[in-house]
């Protein structure tokens, strides 16, 4: 378990994860994608680079989509995470752009897939349109190397609609 | 059997079965995998590119919190074999006494967590004497050049020519000789999930879980690379993120790990950072050409002749890809005379390997470079040029000049229908106009033939179960493909039952001993086949319970998918299932269980070929280049599922596209790497993908025996030439001429600069 380092100092850190409180006594240099994935055990949230290039990573964070290797776990105390896990459409079943994405076959090696839909959650909460422009500004912190995003594309603006999104508006 | 599907689910666009565990955030990776006790491994690499190791100090590594153990090359060679190869030194999975490239593994540190690892990782002290460097394959092939394998004779790892007729002659006596130099850099396959390797062992069994797309080979490189290997060995390929062929070697970490958790008795995980993977992982293309065409004045193209190199890097795991590249040189065009020298050259850089295309991609992009040449120097249009050269129908099965086998195909037609289907003179005619109005566009295509589903046999193992359920296990081991959702509508249209009932498990040597992979296209032809051959010997096995059911001799049962009927009797019939529960009862003298294992073996791979186009803008400003659009138009042979070709399509497009426009791996002077990181690297992000992308599909008959292409690496082959062609018609009445990818933005400003101040 990547608990951190040995010598460092631990801290305690209180997270919501999809609901669950999840509390923990983990060394200051522990980075966040490593508490949730390893302490929280939510195995959507991967790594896929060490520079924040990726964005495979990426969760809802206090109702912002973050890189949560970016964070150390204990800049998150306190807050509320969402992850692929915890998403929901609102009859319990799959969430219109976890059916959007299956619909649209916008995921191949699905590696990239659980960032992008947290991304696109957080574009959509926050008033993104589904406009062209709008949905690739959104994306361009998350890589996908199988999809030529084409059908990304096509997923959001399918769950957009869903969604009553319009497809175009002020943009975030 | 009449006929051997139905077309209820093939031919389909069927959703994937994969795809609801990946949504739910249920799929499992190999970082995924955690087990109790379980060390990390994080190993030292070499910073330099060429030196030899004179000392390495790992005792204050040893003394650090949490770490378990240190390894050198000396702890390990007792039990572990190097890879060997004809042409090279060993491969040492740590290095031994010389390190030939960076990034090139050279001691482990296995510790309670990858923390503690990684701080230990830093304090082991290599003494490295620095060795002169060979950074590129000019400097490789001088006399002086330093040696790279001193047990090599010089830095050539490949040589061979290939070719035929009297290429001298038909160069001398040809009044036209056009030659060119062409080059594909150096490209990363950058899956979003980098390498890793997980073993545990358990006193008898070694398993291990390993991010490729070859756990057959793996597990056999165990077998013979541990001195004493365990009594039995499983590999697991778990959810893969991405391979593109990089996947394909076993790699050093593929066999330092699970000797550590062989000797140690601990489960052992090892998972790429980034940085490392950069450096680790085969690298793609880095092949240059040097042509010359012979022509007559017509434009018909007499001969072929020049040189291919391909930079090897320090190893030669991508051996193959010069030839590769060479054998399809002449691309869909009848050229009777040629004479073309593949070389391999070593230099200190990270080894070449397979990457989406391996060879194929950088052959076609060099034949149709040098068919846009004849055409501008002949002043003639691109597609005649195309037509006039073309192999056609008649010739069929057809042997290239380089050794290759076309099997078919209709390639003047075809081209004529791509322009035709793809509106490609309206959208010519359009960028004249918007050109004359200043804007800079460009429309470009290219033809290409490529050879797919080559290599090895396929396995399947398929039972039919009494309630109808069916259980398919197969040696294919895709990486997010889909190919299990159209395995499965093989097999339901064969046997006649839901697609829902069928289930598919790949990836695991302990379901199923003999396996080959997902490369080279072949997946669904070679895979695919395996499936249908097993498919048809259930519904043989179960036909005498059929026959007995039906109360007639099994000479009078016949097949249609989901049930036999009476020959002369079409009406009396029994389903599939009813004879299956008939077996499973125990009251036919059919033996259960309805299962079969095949071994398929095609033997002769398959050639799709099409026509790609690209509409592109220039930002003269900046020299950025925008694909307005992309169309395509592949003979893909037949397509059992559509939305997963263009799936497939979308994505080989994409890195197509990236090659040309922002991809680059690169290494400065001295052979160090300049790119080592996603963000250096330059992976195309949402923005850079098409405003719009059409596809257009074509079946004709093949010779493969289910009419299936292979479609996997279309996109990396085709996209290069089409997309530079549209760079340099955007230029037009002005003549530019492309010669290598990348273009970068700074590349095509000059070339702006250049035009305008001409004007
Ligand atoms: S792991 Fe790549 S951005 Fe966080
Ligand atoms: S589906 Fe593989 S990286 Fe996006």
């Amino acid at each position: 378990m990547a608990t951190g380092n040995g010598g460092a100092e631990k801290t305690r850190v209180r997270v919501t994860v999809n609901g669950r409180l999840v509390e923990a006594e983990v060394p200051v240099n522990m980075l966040f994608v490593h508490f949730l994935r390893e302490v929280a055990d939510v195995k959507s949230v991967h790594v896929g680079c060490d520079t924040s290039h990726c964005g495979a990573c990426t969760v809802v964070l206090n109702g912002r989509a973050v890189k949560s290797c970016t964070l150390f776990a204990f800049m998150a105390d306190g807050g509320e995470v969402l992850t692929l896990e915890g998403l929901r459409g609102s009859d319990g079943g799959l969430h219109p752009l976890q059916e959007a994405f299956h619909e649209e076959h916008a995921l191949q090696c699905g590696f990239c897939t659980p960032g992008i839909i947290m991304t696109l959650y957080d574009y959509f909460g926050r008033g993104g349109d589904a406009s062209e422009e709008g949905l690739r500004r959104a994306l361009e912190g998350n890589l996908c190397r199988c999809t030529g995003y084409v059908n990304i594309l096509r997923a959001a603006r399918r769950a957009a609609a869903r969604l009553r999104i319009p497809r175009k508006g002020l943009g975030v | 059997m009449a006929r051997l599907f139905l077309n209820r689910y093939v031919g389909s666009r069927v959703k994937r079965l994969e795809d609801l565990r990946i949504l739910r955030g249920e799929a499992t990776y190999v970082d995924d995998i955690m087990l109790s006790g379980m060390l990390h491994a994080v190993f030292v690499r070499s910073p330099y590119p060429h030196a030899v190791i004179n000392e390495i100090d790992t005792s204050d590594a040893a003394k650090a919190r949490g770490v378990v153990g240190v390894y050198t090359w000396r702890d390990l060679e007792k039990g572990l074999k190097p890879f060997s190869f004809n042409s090279s030194d060993p491969f040492y999975p740590l290095a031994k006494d010389k390190v030939r490239f960076v990034g090139e593994p050279v001691a482990v540190v296995l510790a309670e967590d990858p923390y503690k690892a990684m701080d230990a990782a830093e304090l082991v002290v290599v003494d490295y004497e620095p060795l002169e460097p060979v950074s590129s394959v000019d400097a490789a092939l001088k006399d002086e050049a330093p040696r790279i394998h001193d047990s090599a004779p010089s830095n050539i790892g490949f040589d061979r020519t290939y070719g035929c007729g009297d290429a001298d002659k038909v160069f001398k006596e040809a009044p036209i000789v056009l030659e060119n130099t062409l080059y594909n850099d150096r490209v990363y396959a950058a899956s979003l999930e980098p390498r890793g390797v997980v073993a545990h062992y358990d006193g008898e069994t070694l398993t291990v879980w390993s991010s490729t797309q070859t756990p057959f080979d793996l597990r056999d490189e165990i077998l013979d690379k541990f001195v004493a290997p365990p009594r039995s060995v499983r590999v697991i390929q778990p959810d893969v993120g991405g391979a593109f062929g990089a996947k394909i070697p076993t790699y050093p970490e593929d066999l330092v790990v699970p000797y550590l958790a062989y000797t140690t008795g601990r489960p052992v995980k090892w998972y790429a950072y980034r940085r490392e993977d950069v450096v680790s992982t085969t690298h793609g293309r880095d092949i240059r050409a040097t042509l010359e065409v012979a022509v007559d004045r017509r434009g018909r193209i007499l001969g072929l002749r020049g040189e291919v190199v391909a930079d090897l890097g320090a190893y030669p795991l991508g051996a193959a890809l010069p030839a590769i590249a060479t054998r399809i040189i002449s691309g869909a065009y009848d050229i009777r005379a040629g004479s073309v020298r593949a070389l391999g050259v070593y230099t200190n850089k990270t080894p070449l390997g397979a990457y989406r295309g391996a060879g194929r991609p950088e052959g076609i992009f060099f034949i149709e470079r040098m068919i846009d040449l004849v055409a501008d120097e002949l002043g003639m249009n691109p597609a005649e040029v195309r037509l006039l050269n073309m192999i056609s129908k008649e010739q069929m099965p057809y042997k290239n000049c380089f050794g290759f086998e076309y099997d078919s195909g209709d390639y003047p037609v075809t081209l004529k229908r791509a322009l035709e289907a793809l509106g490609i003179r309206e959208l010519e005619r359009w960028a004249e106009e918007e050109r004359r109005k200043g804007r800079l566009v460009g429309v470009g295509y290219a033809f290409y033939v490529e050879i797919t589903s080559g290599g090895p046999f396929e396995s399947a193992y398929v039972r039919l179960e009494p309630n109808g359920r069916v259980e398919i296990v197969v040696g294919s081991t895709p990486t997010g493909q889909g190919d299990a959702t159209a395995f499965a509508q093989l097999a339901a249209d064969i046997f006649g039952v839901e697609l829902e009932k069928v289930r598919v498990r790949w990836g695991d040597t302990g379901l199923i001993g003999e396996g080959v992979g997902t490369f080279g296209s072949r997946t669904l032809a070679v895979g695919g086949g395996a499936v249908i051959e097993a498919s048809k010997q259930i519904v043989e096995k179960a036909k005498r319970a059929a026959a007995e059911l039906l109360g007639v001799d099994e000479a009078q049962v016949e097949y249609e998918p989901g049930y036999y009927y009476v020959k002369s009797d079409p009406a009396r019939r029994v389903t599939l299932l009813e004879a299956a529960e008939r077996v499973y009862r125990g009251e036919s003298s059919v033996e259960p269980p309805l299962e079969a294992k095949v071994l398929y073996d095609p033997k002769h791979p398959v050639y799709p070929f099409g026509l790609h186009a690209a509409v592109v803008e220039i930002d003269g400003e900046t020299g950025r280049v925008k694909v307005l659009k992309y169309l395509s138009y592949d003979d893909v042979g037949k397509a059992v599922n559509p939305m997963l070709v263009e799936g497939q399509l979308h994505g080989g497009v994409m890195q197509g596209i990236g090659q040309v426009l922002y991809e680059h791996m690169a290494y400065d002077e001295s052979s160090y790497p300049l790119t080592l990181s996603l963000g250096d690297y330059g992976v195309p992000t949402a923005h850079e993908a098409p405003i719009e992308f059409k596809i257009v599909m074509q079946e004709t008959q093949t010779h493969h025996p289910h009419g299936v292409r292979g479609v996997g690496e279309i996109g990396t082959i085709a996209a290069p030439p089409a997309l530079v062609r549209a760079i340099e018609n955007a230029f037009k009445p002005r003549r530019v001429r492309i010669t290598r990818t990348p273009v970068k933005p700074e590349d095509i400003y000059k070339l702006v600069k250049e035009v305008t101040d001409k004007i």
